[in-house]
This record gives C-alpha cells, structure tokens and sequence, in this order.
C-alpha cells in the first residue's frame, strides 16, 4: 500500500483511524494523483468524498479539501482512482443453477434466487476489481430467465429484475427437446411476443431489457431480423462477431455484450470490437461466456486500447456502458455525485497492464486491501 | 537495401546480335547505390536497462548501428525518423514463431533435429507480422515443442523475412509436462528429469572418445614420421644388406624372401554421431540446454541429475514450482523463462505456471528471470503485455525491459550483436510513441528494413 492516511491539518485532535471510520458508514474522503472520472476524463489531483456509501462530491482537492469537515479521515493515494470495474454480464455465485435444462423456456425462473455471493467465482471477481456485474442465465434455454443486477460483495441486489434472457444459438437449440430448429425457437419466441403475456409484455413495455445470446454470424444475423421484427432494441450477448453487423446494429438501436480479448486473441475479435466503436454501437465486455477468468475484464480492456479502440470506449466497456447493460446505470460505473461508492484504487493507468489494483470499496467499505 | 542499377551507358555497349564466340564479354558497369543511412532522433535513446540518453540519436545503415549519441549530425541524404523512444527490439525466448507446424507438434525428435531446418515462410504470415508489429523482433523457436528431448531451438527474425540469426541457439527438453492432453505418473515424469543428465552425460564420453582418438591420432603419426626417419637413414645400408642377401638365396639356390615392414596399425576413429555430438557440445557448455520442467519432483530431479555436469549451461522454461530451488538455482546461474499469463481456471498443472508473481519472486531470490510466451504462435505479439503484467505483480519495470532485451540476447550468446542500442550491434530497433512496454511501435527497424507502422 502506497497510501498514507491524512487528517486536515491543525485537526491533529481530531484524527480518526482512518479504516475505522470509513467501515462505520462514516464520510470520508480520498484524494488521488489522477482520477479516472468516465471514459477518458481525468481528473489531476482530485478528491472524492464518500457518504452514506454514496459519493457526494469529486473534484479538484485544490476546490475541495478546504471545505471538508473537521475530523473527516483522507486516505492520500498516490496512484489512480476509479469506479469498481462492471462486468457486463456475468454468472458467478450460480454455479450449475445458472441454467435449468427441464424445459426451452424458463422465462419467469428468477436468476437472483440462486446467486450465492460467498460463491469463490464471485471472490475471485471483487479481488479483480469488479464491484458489480449483471447476473444472468447460462445458455441453456431458449428463454433462460430473468437477470438481475447485483454486487460482488455481501448479495446485495441493486436491481432485481434487469433483462429478459435469451439464446438462439445450439446451447439452447437441442435435439431432445422443443424447439429443435433455429425456426422453431424464432417461431416459439415470435409467438410469445405476439401474445405480449408476462415477462415478454414487460420487456414489449419497456420494463425489461432483453438480451439474446448468439455466437455465429447467421445467428447475429437472426437476431437483428428478430429485433427488428418485434421492435425491441435487444442487447446482443455473446457476439463477438457483432461488428461485422454494425451499421445495421446502429439502425436497430440495439447493444452488445462480447468476451474481452485475450491474450494470443484472434485479429477479428478486437477488429469487431472496433467496428461497433466506430458505428457509435453501445458495447461491453462480460463474463458470462468467458473461460478467462475476471481479470481478463480489464486486461482484456488493456488489449483493445493496443490493438486501436480509443481509450474512453475500452474504460466504458468496463465500467459505465457495463452497467448500463447490466442494468444499473444509475448508479454504479461512474465517479459521479450520487453514484455508489464502488471504488477501485490502482497502482497506475488501470488500462496498463503493469498496473496493481491496491485496494477496493464497495457502497463506500473498504472490501479488498493490499493486493 | 542495396540498389544496384545497370548504367545507361553500359548498356549502350552492348552489341544487338548474338555475340561471337571468342569475342570478349562486354563491359557492364553496376552502379551500386549507397545504402540509406537512417538518423533516428527521439526524446529517450534507451541504450541498454538502466542507461537511457536524453534528447539522443541513432545513426543505422545497411542494418547495423553506426553510431549512438547526443548531437549527432545527419549525414547528407541521411533518412530522418523521429519518436519519443527508441530501444532495443524485444525477443521472445519461448516460441514456434516461423516453423512447420509438424516440426513444431513432432514427438520423435533427437538431439541433432535443428529447427533451422524446419522453418516455414509461407504460413502464418500474420502472426510473425503482428509479432514484429509488438516490437517482437526475435524468436527463439523450437522443433519438437513438446518432445522430452526436442532438438535445436534457433533464432529467428520474427518479420516475414524470418533470417535465422542463430541456427544452434540451444538444445531443447521437455520433462513430465502434459502431452496430447494425457499427463504420465510422477514415476514417468521423474524419469524424464533423470535422463536429462545421464543423456548430456553420453555426450561428454562420446567427445572423450575423440579426444581419445585424436591424441592415439597424434602418436601414431609420430611413430610413422619416426620411422620414416630412420629407414630414410638406414636406406643405402638397408640395400646394400639386401643385396647381399638376394645373392646369398641365389647360390644357395633358394628363394628370397622379403623382409616386410611392419607398420603401427593405424587407430579408428570412433563413429560419428549427430546426435551425440550436439550432446557433447550441451554438456561442455558451448550451447545452452533449455529444459521445460514446472513440477516440484521433476525440478528436484533436473537440478540432481545434472549437478555434476560442471560445464553445463542449464536454462529452464516454466518452473512452476521453481520457488523453493530459488536458492540453487541462483547459485548454478540457471535462468528461468517464465510466462506470466492469466488463465482463469487453471486446467492442466503447467498453467498453474503462469502465476504473474512467480518472475519477481524469482528475480527477488537472485534468480536470473526471462519472459517467453510459451510457444503459441499467436501469443507472441503478446510479449510485453506479459511482462507488463509481472511488472503489476512486482517485477521491477528494469528487469522486465532486460528480461525482453539483453537479457534473452546474452541467455543465446547473442548479447555481442543484439539486445543494446550500441555501435556495431545489428540495428534490431523500436522507435515507440512512449514507453518501451507500454507504448505504441511506431517504427521497427528489423533485417536491414525500416517498417513504418
């Protein structure tokens, strides 16, 4: 830890531990060399203030720290301040419950039910910096299920019914079971939409998002046909070709969520991500169809600003455009006034991978350390 | 880069028909064109680890560094090339960059197997393209990636040129690591480590054999010359006994029977072997022997079963476990190639290697540490991310740089011509928009070419 622990100056009476007093729910603010605010927006020298595990204001401590109260523990951070990395999507905490083979259509099963926060794929998750995440179905079901979106420490839920999930790709496609055919699951998905019942009449309301799990081109290709036909602005998962489509992805409104690059990647996969950055396509990496483990989120990020994308589309995939996908952009992804205090100290750029995450906070509780 | 031009002249000598036979060949004057000298000027010439100059310049022509320093002159017509920095191209110890993949997956390999032989230019083009475009200039690949005993590793040019700068950079083992997917029984694997110093060791009685053989070479000659002095000596006296004899055998009627010479019988070389001869050379240290080896048993097996091969240059690639021999390892001067990777899960004992702490761990021990991508053709480009990600786990950014630098060049026998920014060496150069790791290549200087990127 390269932090040191302030107190106001003259304060000296005053002077609170600082790890104690931030646990408490207590204010407390952090100062830092650079604050990564959204996108590429960086703030030289700023301060954050936490309180009620909500941030309630950021700035240059030059603006700031005169006005602070008497007492208010500082931790002085001389690396960089983020907002805890998102992850699009994500089933860690489910293990084998993250589908139900029973039947193509599980619709009203409600993922949340399931998430187990103690689970080690979700430690693993927090310990790579990831705070939040938008918790869904495998890729088992035609119609999987309801995500939600939730945080990586304690189960809490910031919102417990985010999207409808669904796959039109082979996981959910199976000879054994109705529908067996790519037209059968399209012809039963078009006649539950018809019928505008439950959940599907919510997301036809615009109460839930929808996401629809695709892998090859023809299926990214079925999936815009279906988008279109039903006028739903549906959140590709899964589609790492997806900017081959991007212009006509653009037109339809809709949004993508795909793997992060890898190391040893292939060429297209960062060549798409690129594509839908240039069509102005809204994208984020996930987890949920990833073998890479949580730290390829941001190294995947890392890996993407190399190979081209602009710096302020790799930060967004992973923080603010995640949440919003996930269904939680109102308050998480962002060093913003009243934004959770989810908060991800670095050790430099977190878009290097030579950089250390130091230390995480979670609605505002120092959650990891020393790292 | 050497133009050559016939001169409009020249050619004018030359006469329209068919040439008569005796008649002189016409002139043919060739201009060769000088080659471009390059200035390459930038804010940080980094000249090796730890020594950079500030606001310096490079001078390269015909792939070779001229000059290195501060308030160079360009040379009239000279090639200016500007950047923040400029360094040392990086080399990737662990790879199959350049090679047939058979060669690479072969599993019947031997020791004299050279993977210089095995190199395939018309596959793969833009991985080497995407490895040079990283700043990845050099690769050690290696035929028999997986065998236990995989033959000679070479270096190569990463580029589409793919030149081997080295054919015999090092000899290659693999012990208990999995295969196909199947991993043996710890008994299996141990042997595999055992053989390692018994093999190397069949090398070193195979050369005695031919020092043997030359010094029993050396005597008999000398026994030969000797004799031939003295029967040179004793000639007119030899044949004037002769005669003499010769007509005693006449009165007596009888036949002359000739007095042979009897020569030493002359010794026979011992047979050769290819593949004992390169064991030879591995176990006299004239080339390095680069072992993969990651479980606690098989380290402990390698380092004993060749503790006694005093001149034996050890390398080892992997080293999961290769913490707790830190000590002995830092000690014999064995160097560890390790590949700081992040898997998730792992699913075969090795990725448990790629723990990103292992490289500073090891060089905190005094261990000697080089980063390689662990030969997947498309993971080289991917080298310094690599060692940015053991710089995130500690490893210092100086011995992360060496480590993809002149640390790999001397771990070859190359540190003489690559790996620095000096006068002399080979103009293997990055010129980047910042940082040597972190930065964007912007132009590579690479087999006597300049690469705009």
């Amino acid at each position: 830890m390269r932090n040191t622990i302030l107190s106001l100056a003259g304060a000296l009476a005053c002077l609170a531990p600082f790890s104690a007093a931030q646990s408490e729910g207590a204010p407390f603010a952090i100062k830092a060399e650079h604050i990564l605010v959204d996108g590429g927006e960086v703030l030289l020298d700023g301060i954050v203030i936490v309180e009620g595990g909500k941030i309630s204001k950021v700035g240059l401590a030059a603006d700031l720290a005169g006005g602070l109260p008497k007492g208010m523990p500082i931790l002085d951070h001389d690396g960089w301040l983020s907002a805890g990395l998102v992850a699009a999507n994500g089933t860690m905490g489910l293990g084998p419950a993250a589908d139900d083979s029973t039947s193509a259509f599980t619709e009203n099963l409600l993922v949340a039910e399931s998430y187990d926060a103690d689970h080690s794929s979700v430690k693993e998750a927090r310990d790579a910096g990831v705070t939040s995440f938008g918790l869904t179905t495998g890729t088992g079901n035609v119609a999987g299920g309801l995500g939600s979106a939730v945080k990586t420490v304690g189960g809490k839920i910031i919102n417990l019914r985010t999207h409808l999930s669904l796959c039109i790709a082979p996981p959910a496609i199976q000879s054994r079971r109705y529908p067996t055919s790519y037209s059968g699951a399209l012809s039963a998905l078009d006649e539950r939409f018809a019928a505008a019942e439950g959940v599907y009449g919510a997301v036809l309301k615009g109460d839930l998002d929808v996401t629809i799990a695709v892998g090859e081109r023809h299926e990214i290709d079925r999936a815009i046909g279906f988008s279109k036909r039903t006028g739903l602005k549906s959140i590709l998962r899964g589609a790492n070709r997806a900017g081959e489509f991007a212009e006509r992805l653009s037109e339809a409104g809709m949004s993508v969520v795909m793997t992060a690059p890898v190391l040893g990647g292939v060429k297209w996969h960062t060549d798409s991500i690129q594509s839908l950055a240039s069509a102005g396509v809204p994208f984020a990496f996930g987890l949920a169809d990833s073998n890479a483990g949580a730290s390829s989120l941001r190294l995947g990020a890392s890996l993407a600003v190399r190979a081209g994308l602009d710096r302020a589309s790799a930060w967004r995939a992973i923080t603010s455009t995640a949440a919003s996908l996930a269904g939680a952009g109102d308050s998480v992804g962002r060093v913003a006034v009243g934004y959770d205090a989810d908060l991800a100290l670095w050790s430099g750029d977190p878009l290097s991978p030579a950089t250390r995450l130091e230390s995480v906070y979670i609605d505002g509780v120092l959650i990891t350390e020393g790292k | 880069m050497l133009a050559l031009t016939l001169s409009l002249s020249a050619l004018a000598l030359l006469p329209s028909g068919p040439l008569p036979k005796d008649d002189p060949a016409p002139v043919i004057v060739i201009d060769e064109a000088p080659a471009p000298i390059y200035l390459i000027r930038a804010s940080e010439v980094i000249v090796r680890p730890g020594e950079s100059i500030q606001d310096g310049e490079v001078l390269v022509q015909n792939g070779m560094i001229l000059a290195v320093g501060k308030g160079l002159t360009a040379p009239e017509g000279a090639i200016l090339v500007e950047g923040q920095t400029v360094c040392a191209g990086f080399i990737d110890p662990w790879s199959s960059l350049g090679v047939d993949s058979a060669s690479v997956a072969e599993q019947q390999t031997d020791a004299s197997m050279a993977t210089s032989s095995a190199i395939d230019l018309f596959n793969q083009d833009h991985y080497r393209t995407a490895a040079r475009d990283a700043g990845v200039l050099l690769v050690r690949s290696q035929v028999g990636k997986d065998a236990w005993l995989g033959g000679l590793g070479s270096v190569l040019e990463s580029g589409p040129a793919g030149a081997v700068v080295l054919e015999d950079a090092c000899l290659s083992f693999t012990c208990g690591i999995t295969r196909s997917g199947n991993r043996s029984d710890v008994f299996d694997r141990i042997g595999e480590a055992d053989r390692v110093g018994s093999t190397i060791a069949s090398g070193l009685k195979y050369r005695e054999s031919q020092v043997e053989y030359a010094h029993e070479l050396e005597a008999w000659q000398k026994t030969i010359d000797e004799a031939a002095v003295k029967l040179e000596k004793d000639f007119k006296k030899a044949q004037k006994d002769r005669e003499k004899e010769v007509e005693k055998a006449k009165e007596k009627d009888k036949e002359f029977k000739e007095e042979r010479y009897k020569e030493d019988k002359r010794p026979s070389a011992p047979k050769f072997d290819a593949d004992k001869e390169v064991l030879a050379r591995a176990a006299h240290g004239e080339i390095p022997v680069l072992v993969e080896v990651h479980g606690t048993q098989e380290l402990r097996a390698l380092l004993a079963s060749t503790k006694d091969l005093t001149r034996l240059r050890l390398m080892i690639s992997g080293g999961t476990n290769a913490l707790p021999f830190a000590e002995e390892l830092a000690a014999r001067r064995i160097p560890v190639i390790v590949q700081p990777m992040p898997t998730g899960a792992p699913s075969s004992s090795e990725e448990k290697g790629h723990d990103l702490g292992l490289a500073a761990a090891l060089a905190d021990a005094g261990v000697q540490v080089l980063i390689g991508t662990g030969g997947a053709v498309a993971g080289v480009r991917d080298l310094p991310v690599l060692a940015q990600l053991a710089i995130s786990h500690g490893l210092s950014e100086k011995a992360a740089f060496e480590a993809l630098t002149i640390g790999a060049a001397n771990a070859f026998d190359l540190g003489d011509r690559y790996g620095t920014v000096e006068a002399g060496k080979h103009a293997e150069l990055l010129v980047l928009n910042g940082s040597p790791l972190g930065g964007r290549t912007t132009f590579v200087f690479t087999g006597g070419t300049l690469v705009e990127l």
